[in-house]
This record gives structure tokens, C-alpha cells and sequence, in this order.
């Protein structure tokens, strides 16, 4: 197990080192060593290196591994109270409607409402239907059912967010497109610390609620008849992963997978209890998002492709794989 | 131990459980029987707690069960809901250790609990297994391990043979009645006969209600049964022990049409 973590924790390293290095200018390894010295004030790097690590591939990189771990902890949850592998916030439509709820939050609003109160907003009127749903349908095979819903959902709230945009015809429309499939280009360290803490709640929620999570995979009324209190906890983990999802897509836009494939992975590393696999789901998620973003600058260079569309290209046939295991199981 | 007074339950107006009652001695097994939509699952429901009755009230423990808290209930009854097929990852030994979670508070040596519930329902030889990887026996012999492990003075089983060999209902109703030395046990079980080894006491129900409760030999009665399960029965004396023996059919409802001649060959 030890061994295991030194494993992943080496990547984690080792894809961020190569995350500051790699962009529109390449620094080799020391030059990155020189520059993030340099920012503490022990180094003596050129202003510009120096400026490229800290302002924007620092906050990059961070928020990459934020968000991939965000949206792994609400995968983890998720798939907890629902029973299902396929439980994630992309599916399960949360991600979409808070993407929704920004681009309208910020184009139809006076104020312009920040992005991390629409992101919120949208991702609880997601939440709060998958509630509604969970109630109706608390029955076996229940996960899958709300599993089709969620993608029938998310697509709606997908038209609308780009009808939205369409509609609205602001300056900022390229923003937009991105968001849309998700990037970390445009992230700056007061996004990144605006999420920061949103994030680690959610996480922080999930984690406590892990025990139950584990005994509720017995069935509710099982979990029930151990002293669980079951509607508590969905409640709970439905609102951290709300909160958790909501965050990343207001730091990154709308991705999805990642909430799938880290939490399996997870599960195949250290076993299905909860509160273990959490923050080996969020340290893979963090990385396999992260590698994703250092792709997506990588595959059109120097043009930037969204980090949401490097992600379905590999997470859809990720989800083929997960689904023909399953079938195994 | 328990205790229902005239609980019912009603939901868009159709009563599917109606003014029933049941007490549960301490160290008592007492069967439910009856045929399907009698009632006996929500009574089940109702007595775990898990259904609140229309009207009635449940005693657990001298407490009126609606007073007691989730934390409270899972200590003094474990409940099996009807089997339902799952994929856990979780190994057998980590599943059974899920019902020492009541007690996780208190300084119990839960590890030798554990061991000693798949002892008593027969799965240590499993415990190192995965439970999606077992048959649905041994998964169902597992969840006995898991009730047994909560410690409870009662446990309430709904058909915890459904669907098994008699190899595994005789299993589990053993385990069952070994621990019913100490504990009251309540299943819902369809086979009467094997209800009548076990049970020291039988509730009989039909169409909502209980129609008889009492030892096998008072409520095992032919027309009682014919009636209920709306086909003729018997009832014999059980050639190797005192008490009844219930069969399907009677002498002039059981009789099989007679043998078809086999088709001749043709002479060549």
C-alpha cells in the first residue's frame, strides 16, 4: 500500500513538473526548477520564465489536479449512494447544468453573477432533481434508470447552454466554446483559490460519510437496519458532490469521465471501502486530468484544444471498457 | 421482545396489511407463512420499523418502536430484507463485519464476533472471498453471517430461503434455530413444512390478515390451509416426529393422469 502511494505520488510530481515545463515556450527541467525557485525568491531565472511558471502554468496545473480530484471525490460519492459504477457528475447531468447555470448567470443577469455562484446553483437544481428522481425510484435497479436520465438531462442542459451562448452574442463568445468542453487556459490563481476551499469541503463531506457509504452498498434497508441514517447521508453526499462538481466546472468548465474512470480505478487499487478509495480517486483523477490538459497543448501546438474534448476521446472508450467489465462481474 | 397491536397499513386506499397483532417471546422462532401478497413482507416492514403502520403500534423491547432512534433498533433487532441480487466488492469477512457497525462505539472485541458469525452460519471457509463471487446460496449464507453478527436480540428474516437448494435452506433454517436458543427469530418462509421443523410458533396469513397463530400442530389444519392457499392440501402426521406433515393435493385432486402407453413399433 505504501509502496502503491509513493507510486502514484511520483507521477502526481513527475505530470506536474511536466506541466509547468511544457506550453507555447518549453523550459527544460532546470530551467522549471530555476523558475519555481525563483518565485520564492531563491532563484535567479529570467523575469518572463519565471513569470510563465508562476502566473499562469502554476494556477494551471494546480487547478487541473483541483479539479480532476473535485470531480473524482464526486464520482466516489455518487457511485456510493447510487450503487452504480456509471454515477459520476457528467452523466448523472450535474456537470452540464452547472456549466448551464454560468454561461446564464453571467450573459443574462445585470450583475453578472461569478461563475462559482451559477456553477452552484446549476449543479443543485441537478442535484435536486437526481433527489426527487432517488426518492421515486428508491428501488433496485434504480441507479441505472437515473443513470439514462442524467444523459438525457445533461444533453438538454448542454443544447441549452449553447443555445445560450448563441443567443446572448457576447464579445465572449470564444470563452464560451471552450467552457463549453472544458479548459484550463484561461485559469488564474483567484479562480483556483475561490475553488479551492468549495472543493476540499465536498471532498471533506464524502470522506466522513464513507463509512455509511460502504454499508449502504448492503441496500438501503440493510444500511438502515444498521443504524445508517440512509436519506442523511444521500442528502449530504448528493450536496458535497453538487458543491465539489459545481466548483470544478466553474474553474474549468464542463468535464466529464474523469468522475468515472478515477473512482474505478481506485476501487481496482485499493478495494471498494470508501474512505480509502477517496483520496486514491482524487490523487488519480487529479493526474489523469492534468495529463489530459498537458495533451490537449500538446496535440494542435500551439493551438490549445479543450481539455474536455482530449478527455472524451479517452474516457469514452474508457466508459466501453468499464461497461464491458461490468458485464463480466 | 415484540409486540404489534392491530397495525395496518393502507396506501391509496388499498389495505394491504389489516388489524394484525403479533407478540415475539424471548428465545422464540415464530414462521410467518401464507401465499404471495398476503401481507407478510409489509408486516415484516412494520415490525423492522422500516414501514410506519396506518394504525397499530409496534413495541420493541418495551419501547414504542416510532420512539426509538436508527441507532437504538439496529442494537436490539437485525432485519434481512427479501433477497436482492448485488454486486459488492467488499469480501465475505468485510460484509459480515458490517453488522458489528451498531457497536463501533462500544470496546467489543468485533474481530472475534466476526469470526465467530461466519462460524455460526457456516461461510468461514468463505470469508476471504469476494461476495459477488459466490453463489447465491453461499451469498444468502453470508447475510445470515452479517444478521448474526449485529448481535441482536432480534432478528427479523424476510424468506431467507427464497429461491435456494434445500441443501442451503436447511443451512440457513438451522443456523437459524441454533440461534434462536438465545434470540427470538421472525422469518417469512414458504415452505411449511420446513416452517413447522423450525418454528415454535406459526402465523398463518392470508389476504391482509393473520388467519391463525400458533404451535405447528394448531394451525396446520386442512381446511384452513386448503382455504388459504386456495388449492386442496393435506395434512398427515410426520412419519418421523411428532407434528404435521403438510402435502400439496389430496386424494382426489392428486390424481395423475395415467401413464401414456408407449408408441408401439411398427411390425416390420
Amino acid at each position: 500500500m505504501k509502496g502503491r502511494w509513493a507510486l502514484l505520488v511520483g507521477i502526481l510530481i513527475g505530470v506536474s513538473v511536466l506541466s509547468l515545463g511544457i506550453g507555447a515556450v518549453s523550459l527544460s527541467l532546470p530551467e522549471v526548477w530555476n523558475g519555481v525557485l525563483t518565485g520564492v525568491g531563491l532563484g535567479s531565472a529570467p523575469e518572463t520564465a519565471t513569470a510563465v511558471i508562476w502566473e499562469l502554468r502554476m494556477p494551471r496545473t494546480l487547478a487541473a489536479l483541483l479539479v480532476g480530484g473535485g470531480i473524482a471525490a464526486a464520482g466516489v460519492g455518487l457511485r456510493g449512494i447510487y450503487r452504480s459504477p456509471m454515477a459520476e457528475p457528467y452523466l448523472l447531468g450535474i456537470s452540464p447544468a452547472a456549466g448551464l447555470g454560468v454561461v446564464i448567470g453571467s450573459l443574462f443577469t445585470p450583475i453578472g453573477v461569478p461563475p462559482v455562484a451559477g456553477a452552484i446553483l446549476g449543479a443543485a437544481t441537478a442535484v435536486l432533481m437526481a433527489l426527487g428522481i432517488h426518492r421515486l425510484t428508491a428501488a433496485v435497479g434504480a441507479g441505472n434508470r437515473l443513470i439514462l436520465l442524467g444523459v438525457a438531462l445533461g444533453l438538454t442542459f448542454l443544447a441549452w447552454t449553447v443555445t445560450v451562448i448563441f443567443v446572448g452574442d457576447s464579445p465572449r463568445l470564444p470563452t464560451f466554446t471552450y467552457f463549453v468542453f472544458g479548459s484550463f487556459a484561461a485559469v488564474t490563481w483567484s479562480h483556483f483559490l475561490v475553488a479551492l476551499p468549495l472543493i476540499a469541503a465536498g471532498a471533506a463531506i464524502i470522506g466522513v460519510r464513507g463509512r455509511a457509504l460502504d454499508l449502504m452498498s448492503l441496500g438501503d434497508a440493510p444500511a438502515r437496519s444498521l443504524g445508517v441514517e440512509v436519506q442523511r447521508t444521500t442528502t449530504w453526499v448528493l450536496v458535497a458532490a453538487g458543491i465539489a462538481a459545481g466548483a470544478s466546472v466553474a474553474l474549468a468548465g464542463v468535464i466529464g469521465f474523469v468522475g468515472l474512470i478515477a473512482p474505478h480505478i481506485a476501487n481496482r487499487i485499493v478495494g471498494p471501502r470508501h474512505g480509502r478509495s477517496l483520496p486514491v480517486a482524487i490523487a488519480v483523477g487529479g493526474t489523469l486530468l492534468l495529463i489530459c490538459d498537458i495533451a490537449s497543448r500538446l496535440v494542435a501546438n500551439p493551438v490549445e484544444v479543450p481539455v474536455g474534448i482530449v478527455v472524451a476521446a479517452i474516457g469514452g472508450p474508457a466508459l466501453v471498457g468499464v461497461l464491458l467489465q461490468s458485464r463480466q462481474a | 421482545m415484540l409486540e404489534a397491536t392491530g397495525i395496518s397499513h393502507r396506501v391509496n386506499g388499498v389495505v394491504t396489511l389489516a388489524d394484525t397483532s403479533i407478540e415475539v417471546k424471548a428465545g422464540e422462532f415464530v414462521a410467518i407463512v401464507g401465499p404471495n401478497g398476503a401481507g407478510k413482507t409489509t408486516l415484516m416492514a412494520m415490525l423492522a420499523g422500516e414501514l410506519e403502520p396506518s394504525t397499530g403500534t409496534v413495541t420493541l423491547a418495551g419501547k414504542p418502536l416510532k420512539d426509538t432512534t436508527l441507532e437504538e433498533r439496529s442494537r436490539l433487532r437485525a432485519y434481512l430484507p427479501p433477497m436482492q441480487t448485488q454486486e459488492i466488492g467488499f469480501t465475505v469477512r468485510e460484509v459480515v463485519a458490517m453488522g458489528r457497525h451498531p457497536w463501533r462505539d462500544q470496546d467489543l472485541p468485533d474481530d472475534d464476533l466476526t469470526e465467530a458469525a461466519l462460524e455460526a452460519a457456516g461461510v468461514a471457509s468463505l470469508a476471504g472471498r469476494k461476495l459477488g463471487s459466490l453463489s447465491t446460496g453461499e451469498a444468502q449464507l453470508v447475510q445470515i453471517a452479517r444478521i448474526f453478527s449485529q448481535q441482536a436480540a432480534l432478528l427479523l428474516l424476510d424468506e431467507p430461503t427464497g429461491g435456494l437448494d434445500i441443501s442451503h435452506q436447511e443451512r440457513i433454517l438451522r443456523a437459524l434455530a441454533s440461534r434462536a436458543d438465545h434470540h427470538s427469530v421472525v422469518a417469512v418462509l414458504h415452505d411449511i413444512n420446513a416452517a413447522a421443523s423450525v418454528a415454535d410458533r406459526m402465523l398463518i396469513m392470508s389476504g391482509g390478515k393473520a388467519v391463525a397463530f400458533g404451535s405447528p400442530a394448531q394451525v396446520l389444519n386442512e381446511d384452513l390451509l386448503s382455504d388459504v392457499y386456495d388449492h386442496p392440501i393435506s395434512v398427515i402426521s410426520h412419519p418421523f416426529r411428532d407434528g404435521p406433515l403438510v402435502l400439496v393435493g389430496n386424494q382426489t385432486s392428486d390424481v395423475r393422469p395415467a401413464p401414456r402407453p408407449s408408441p408401439q413399433t411398427p411390425p416390420r
